[in-house]
């Protein structure tokens, strides 16, 4: 019995990289430390993120319909292995809780003030719950519907926005000094176009694995472009005010006033921001709950995805005391903490692949007992 | 309060825990209701006002006494 039966195609994988990485990033912009560069640093950051993406696009190259826990248990042994898997599951496991988190923050603090927070993160958790517990298939179709929705409404609020553009905001150009710009960039490619990482546990379910490279590299160049687009209009709209905001974007939209009769269009906006974390979110649990249940060898991840579900509630309520501290760790810690997840330990994994000549054949004849997803040899228990 | 949150586990545990105990599933029963009573002590820990550090916010202090960070 396969512990996931779903299958994607390339479309699919496409607006779920996107609707997964986007949501982030119009609810916390990255690369706001560059200010008006902030777009440039997004181009160079899509530049890194293509880079940390092609390592473990390698890495599910050599080991074609195998998921990361699996990959691990091949390159690393059953042990070593079991360790490395958890250390990636705890990544996907917090990173799931800070966007649940923020996502909470944001309507807590703009829309549903007085509503306790926990209210707000069960009906979001309950969604991403039911969807998980779909598989893979259902998350995907929701994906194609939320990001093309939510791509036509951008379009329409940028177009609404045009007679507040003010050009001269961007200028000068290039006026922050490189070494922030750097970092800037850095940080737009670790938060959000590199945690595509997370995909490692949705690559498998790939209709046809040659479409995995171009698929993923389409996702986050189109993500990181619309990501550019939306600073560029946060800061011709803003000006320098923009850095004084926690939720730019909601800002932004904010001002939008046709003739008294086409305003407040920010909560439908909210809605779409919401409906891409709750992507995000659900790709996080399934990856969490599928790989949890291939660690401990199980017949299905559905009995965890509740479980785990409430475990990233809880942790969700305490990882900011307040937004600020949110914005902190975005700009500050995140990009040092995301990169041994994001980058070294799949290089890592990638070179003891290569020097050891491992690849799916070897892992195939070397791990007997090892659960494939996809592969009809599976141990029935 | 308490009572609500020990409501909620409770209909957790129907909806989830009692179905793997029909099937017979014992390795998925073991591991959802370890991660299960783990979730149970920690919101009850929360729910008595134990203090736990925001954890994010330790991986800000971490990473900026660690490193010299532009911007910082």
């Amino acid at each position: 019995m396969a512990l996931e039966k779903g299958r994607i195609n390339s479309t699919g994988l496409i607006m779920l990289i996107f609707g997964f990485a986007v949501g982030s990033s119009a609810l916390a912009p990255s690369g706001r430390i560059a200010g008006a560069d902030a777009w440039i640093a997004i181009l160079i950051g899509i530049a890194e993120a293509l880079l940390i993406a092609a390592v473990f696009l390698l890495l599910t190259k050599r080991f074609p319909g195998k998921t990361l826990v699996e990959i691990s248990d091949i390159v690393y042994g059953p042990y070593l292995g079991k360790i490395i898997s958890v250390i990636f599951l705890w990544y996907f496991f917090h990173l799931g809780s800070l966007v649940l988190g923020n996502y909470t923050g944001y309507f807590s603090s703009l829309f549903l003030v007085r509503t306790p927070p926990i209210v707000l993160l069960a009906s979001i958790i309950l969604i991403c719950v039911s969807a998980a517990k779909k598989g893979i298939e259902v998350i995907t179709r929701c994906g194609v519907i939320i990001v093309s929705v939510g791509l036509f409404f951008y379009l329409l609020t940028t177009f609404f926005l045009f007679k507040y553009f003010e050009i001269k905001y961007l200028q000068p150009i290039l006026a922050t000094p490189a070494p922030q710009l750097l970092w800037a960039a850095h940080g737009a490619a670790t938060f959000p176009l590199a945690e595509t990482v997370a995909f490692l546990m949705v690559f498998p379910f790939l209709n046809n694995k040659r479409d995995t490279a171009p698929a993923t590299f389409t996702g986050i160049t189109f993500t990181g472009l619309v990501m550019a687009g939306l600073a560029v209009r946060n800061t011709i709209v803003l000006g320098p005010s923009e850095k004084a905001y926690i939720y730019p974007s909601f800002h932004a939209i904010t001002t939008i006033n046709i003739a008294e009769i086409i305003n407040r269009v920010e909560i439908v906006a909210s809605l779409f921001i919401l409906s891409m974390g709750f992507l995000k979110t659900a790709v996080l649990l399934y990856g969490v709950s599928l790989g949890t249940a291939q660690l401990c060898s199980l017949r299905s991840y559905k009995p965890l995805v509740v479980p785990v579900a409430v475990l990233m509630s809880i942790l969700a309520l305490h990882n900011f005391p307040n937004p600020v501290e949110f914005v902190r760790f975005v700009n500050k810690a995140y990009p040092v903490y995301a990169l041994p997840f994001q980058l070294v330990i799949p290089l890592l994994t990638l070179i003891i692949a290569v020097i050891r000549k491992t690849d799916q054949r070897d892992g195939n004849s070397g791990h007997k007992g090892l659960r494939s997803p996809t592969g009809s040899k599976r141990r029935q228990i | 309060m308490v009572l609500l949150l020990i409501a909620l586990f409770i209909l957790i545990i129907l909806l989830e825990i009692i179905p793997l105990i029909k099937k017979q599933q014992w390795r998925e029963l073991t591991v959802a209701s370890v991660l299960l009573a783990a979730g149970f002590i920690l919101s009850m820990l929360i729910m008595f006002d134990i203090d736990f550090p925001f954890l994010a916010s330790l991986i800000s202090d971490f990473v900026e006494k660690s490193l010299a960070l532009p911007g910082s």
